[in-house]
């Protein structure tokens, strides 16, 4: 690989990527664990972002963030903040938010609704679909100058598709389709939609985005892992426990212990772990499931609110489906390498790397048409609880994350164990995807592969 | 002294107590100054008006800040271990009366160094006090914050 770096347009100096050439993935990805310059070295994270980032299926928003004409959204592909953008004929695009004249940055509103993206510097105007429509004093440009050339519309990703309005783009021409790219993912989608009585839902109620000082792989990682709760969240565990004991009918006006009872619920023990099932698929998503099958969670809360809810949902789908919708044992269906979907909850987290040691994550739910406002406020509450920067869950994660980053950064480890599981897991017939009933770390094996894949891939 | 500035002095007292409980840890005793039916309240939004229909920063009840406080009591609070040092600057207050209740206004700057980085939120504090015996009772504390609609690091120390 050759990138240029000095080109002033007489000459060429050119530098091999010496650092990039180096980079040997097979050795990196270890069948055992990754090494830890996965983590920590910026040549492999600046290659992540052209082979995975730049190529694969990027979760970019839903389509009730941007459902008029001229509405838009900002948001990354990676390191690159792009613009979605919903069109005049209510297609959509994804489209870098800088000027083709100076680079700066277009839109400085986070979301909006426009006619046109007008630049601050020196008012080049683009059109909703990123064209070219008015440069001012455009005549005192050479004739070679054509408002009509395509290198000066903004660039937008060529390709982007919605399942079920969950919207993706990609950078890349070429490669799967969605479709087959989300494989078995596109169920969450599926259950998370069904979930509604109307067969609507849109992001509402606000959003965070969190900031913690780690490499962006090590969220994914850490999502489907189920023998970390027991111990990273040992104190809201039992916290949790504590409250509930002194509590003897005291008021609890907030949200009558959904918060308590959600942090209580991390306290797994080594039995739960085995009795939590593990699918893990070559592409890189993975999901746990099997809380109901061995009773660790209830399918349902039995109260009026989630009454009155199934009846909406019998009148919709009857009660054969109903019973199926609700009965999904999935939890944390994480597509890779963007997008964490749980359905139950109605919850989707973000992951957007911003240098090989510092990620943000968006955590985002949703209200479900034709279902009482209640489940709304619930689906909010857990939001708030599980993703905001003073979750007394999350922070504990957070920090975890941090101390691994610095334990790579500062440390002697070379290479980062993901073996647990590894003689148990079991192939599912007919596919390179696996199952395991023991505390497996079957996800990380999974990223790691799709992450090889990527990175090995067309060079 | 007349009854205007005597409350402005009981308040401010107050506040500072407040403020001097969070910086030194002592979570249980800064929940105490809640009142029974009190409600803490970090907005995720500016000028945020709805409680239940929009997502907080922080939004409990007594029972639930209890067991913030017993939590961070606890030796695997792994995001509060080492503990941050803190201080809550509490400036710019001014008090109303509302019925038999307090309303205190405040600005708050918070500082926090922790591992050898320093963090800062800022943001005005509306304080709903109860008037009791020998002081007061907080029924609502909400913070609105300026870094608000944001990107945030972990927060342990409440604002």
């Amino acid at each position: 690989m050759v990138e240029t770096i000095f080109d002033l347009g007489h000459s060429k100096f050119h530098t091999l990527r010496v650092m990039v050439d180096n980079i040997d993935i097979e050795a990196i990805a270890g069948k055992e664990g990754m090494l830890a310059r996965a983590y920590t070295d910026p040549e492999v994270f600046k290659l992540e972002m052209e082979r995975i980032f730049q190529r694969v299926w990027i979760f970019v928003g839903h389509e009730s963030q941007v459902p008029k004409p001229g509405n838009f959204r900002r948001t990354s592909i990676g390191t690159n903040e792009v613009l979605l953008v919903r069109q005049k004929d209510y297609s959509l695009k994804t489209l870098f938010n800088n000027c083709s004249h100076r680079g700066t940055r277009l839109c400085a509103a986070a979301e909006g609704n426009r006619t046109s993206f007008i630049c601050p510097y020196h008012a080049w105007t683009f059109d909703l679909d990123g064209t070219l429509k008015r440069v001012p004093d455009v005549g005192s440009y050479p004739t070679s100058f054509d408002i009509n050339d395509p290198s000066l519309h903004l660039k937008s990703a060529p390709r982007l598709q919605d399942y079920r309005g969950f919207i993706f783009a990609s950078l890349s021409e070429q490669g799967p389709n969605l479709i087959d790219y989300l494989s078995k993912m596109t169920n969450a989608i599926d259950n998370l939609v069904d979930r509604a009585p109307d067969g609507i839902i849109s992001l509402d109620g606000g959003h965070f985005r969190v900031r913690y000082s780690g490499n962006w792989k090590l969220h994914h990682e850490n999502a489907n892992d189920t023998v970390h709760p027991g111990f990273v969240h040992e104190s809201s565990v039992t916290a949790a426990r504590q409250s509930q004991k002194g509590k003897r009918g005291k008021a609890e006006p907030i949200d009558g212990g959904q918060t308590r009872g959600m942090m209580a619920s991390n306290g797994l023990s080594p039995k739960d772990w085995n009795t939590i099932e593990l699918n893990g698929m070559s592409n890189g998503h993975s999901f746990m499931g099997g809380f109901y099958k061995s009773g660790l969670i209830a399918p349902q809360e039995d109260d009026d609110v989630t009454r009155t809810y199934r009846t909406a949902l019998e009148k919709a789908h009857g009660k054969k489906k109903t019973d199926a919708i609700l009965g999904m044992d999935r939890f944390n269906n994480l597509i890779w390498p963007n997008l964490n979907v749980n359905s139950q909850f109605h919850q989707i987290r973000v992951v957007h790397p911003i240098s090989v040691n510092e990620t943000v994550i968006e955590g985002y739910c949703f209200r479900l048409k034709g279902a009482p406002e209640e489940i709304f406020y619930r689906s909010i509450r857990f939001l708030g609880t599980l993703v905001s920067p003073a979750s007394m869950i999350f922070s504990d994660d957070l920090e975890i994350f941090e101390r691994i980053q610095h334990g790579l950064e500062n440390g002697k480890l070379e290479r980062l164990d993901h073996r647990r599981g590894i003689a148990t897991d079991k192939p599912l017939n007919g596919t390179s995807n696996f199952h395991s009933t023991t505390s497996s770390e079957l996800p990380l094996r999974s990223q790691r592969a799709a992450w090889k894949y990527w990175m090995s891939a067309g060079q | 002294m007349n009854a205007e500035v005597l409350l402005q002095n009981n308040v401010q007292a107050f506040l500072i107590h407040e403020a001097d409980l969070l910086d030194r840890g002592l979570f249980g005793e800064w929940v105490d100054l809640f009142d029974e039916d009190g409600i803490y309240w970090v907005p995720s939004l500016p000028f945020q008006e709805d409680m239940l229909g929009q997502v907080s920063i922080i939004l409990e009840d007594k029972e639930l800040l209890k067991l913030r406080a017993t939590r961070l009591a606890h030796p695997n609070a792994h995001a509060f271990s080492p503990p941050p040092s803190t201080v809550h600057l509490v400036a710019n207050i001014s008090t109303t009366l509302e019925g038999e209740d307090v309303i205190a206004t405040s600005n708050l700057i918070m500082t926090v160094f922790r591992n050898d980085k320093e963090n800062q939120l800022s943001g005005r504090v509306t304080h709903k006090l109860r008037k009791v015996l020998n002081g007061f009772r907080i029924q609502l504390k909400r913070v609105d914050l300026i870094q608000a609609g944001g990107t945030f690091s972990a927060i342990t120390v409440p604002p």
